[in-house]
């Protein structure tokens, strides 16, 4: 009797071991765990949710990202350095910035022409509106430890919003609202392991035709292993320093 | 469904005449007409080559790839052409805007660069695209998969409720037949 127990206990253990998703040993971030699935995107940002009369025309982001490397980039892993502006509450944005690793599109394994590889940065922007969504990174790659300056603009306030690598448009959508009023920077992070990653910005926002400091800034990390705080850039909220 | 080198030669041939009819799929499927405008290509679209086997076949692997990452293996409707990056970005219905970023391997304007543009139908979510925290994955009917030319590397998707026409950009369309 015990004989036939033993190789049914281990028929039902090995079973259960095949059923078992690869994500929940896959991941880290402890207790928000973070890996490549939809609900395994982990953050490390400072938020300016507007209220009242508060709303911006646009925005202005110096990144500087000093250290990247994405081990899992083969398997579509990614890790963005970035700014949001959004539109709430429809949950429509426009971003832009840099990034590293798979950037999600396709599996496959390093190409050298792209430079899609652990560290390499490409400046990318993405919308999600009214034309759905969009997501677009530069086949060319920029520097770490510079401040590479991104930009996102609606002072046409006909509903166009582009986004600007330096000083350079990129891209516009139409069909946004008029108004900004949301605001989010820091790092966006989809990975089964912990990648390595530490950046810095400046950033700004724009009304009345010009450029201001935030007004707000909660600075908030999806987990502990991912870190955040106010950078030496003075005490100007939105600037900060985070990573992993 | 599975593409064939006979078919890839015979589709790529049509495409490089740019006339004529292009099927690749396949023993069941149906061939399927597409529109062609040699003089349009030449005129309009800078440095563009016609998609050769190599690439037909590099971009229905990636396109692929992207949708079964997406939720969806089987995806339907697939066609391909190749355009510029600044045609293919109006596809999502924007307004054709000046785009000014240059391309530092050419010293040319990025939108002008050649890419290889996949469209399909289906259920499709990615999840494995930047998302603004606490958004959800976004879900579309229609997926475009755009493919930088010089790397070969997907640079670009779209996602949405309404069809890409790639009809509408004036080059050679290769439609995959559907099983």
């Amino acid at each position: 009797m015990r004989s036939r127990l033993i190789p049914a206990a281990l028929i039902a253990l090995t079973a259960l071991l095949l059923v078992i998703p690869s994500t929940a040993s896959a991941a880290w971030g402890g207790e928000k765990q973070c890996y490549q699935g939809a609900n395994g995107h982990c953050y490390a940002v400072d938020s300016w949710r507007m209220t009242g009369s508060e709303k911006v025309e646009g925005s202005e982001l110096w990144d500087d990202t000093e250290l990247m490397d994405v081990p899992e980039f083969g398997s579509g892993a990614f890790v963005d350095n970035e700014i949001w502006q959004g539109f709430e509450p429809k949950y429509w944005w426009a971003e832009v910035g840099q990034t590293a690793g798979g950037n999600g599109f396709y599996l496959e394994p390093e190409n050298e022409r792209y430079e899609r590889n652990c560290c390499s940065l490409h400046s990318f922007w993405g919308f999600e509106g009214p034309h759905g969504f969009l997501d677009y990174s530069a086949p060319w790659t920029v520097n770490t430890n510079v401040n590479n300056v991104y930009q996102v603009n609606g002072t046409g306030h006909n509903g166009e919003w582009c986004v600007y690598f330096d000083q350079l448009q990129a891209w516009c959508e139409t069909g946004f609202p008029e108004w900004s009023n949301d605001l989010e920077v820091g790092g966006e992070y989809y990975s089964n392991t912990r990648p390595q990653n530490q950046a810095r910005d400046g950033v700004n926002g724009w009304w009345g035709g010009a450029s201001h400091n935030w007004l707000k800034g909660v600075i908030t990390t999806s987990t502990t292993q991912l870190w955040a705080k106010p950078n030496d850039l003075g005490d100007q909220l939105g600037n900060m320093e985070w990573g992993t | 469904m599975k593409i064939t080198r006979t078919r890839i030669s015979i589709a790529l041939g049509l495409a490089l005449c740019a006339v004529g009819v292009a099927s690749l799929g396949d023993a069941s499927a149906t061939p399927s007409s597409t529109t062609t405008e040699a003089a349009t290509i030449a005129k309009e679209v800078r440095n563009l080559g016609p998609a050769s086997s190599t690439e037909l076949t590099n971009a229905y692997a990636k396109a692929t790839g992207v949708a079964t990452q997406a939720g969806e293996p089987s995806p339907s409707h697939m066609e391909t052409t190749v355009t510029t990056m600044g045609r293919a970005l109006t596809l999502g219905g924007a307004v054709t805007t000046s785009s000014a970023v240059i391309d530092p391997r050419t010293n040319e304007p990025w939108m002008e660069s050649a890419v290889d543009v996949v469209t399909m139908q289906g259920h499709f979510t990615l999840v494995n695209v930047p998302l603004k925290e606490g958004a959800p994955a976004p879900s579309g009917t229609s997926l475009m998969v755009t493919i930088d030319r010089q790397t070969e590397r997907v640079i670009g998707v779209q996602l949405s409720n309404q069809d890409y026409d790639l009809s509408t950009l004036g080059t050679a369309v290769v439609k995959w037949g559907e099983s």
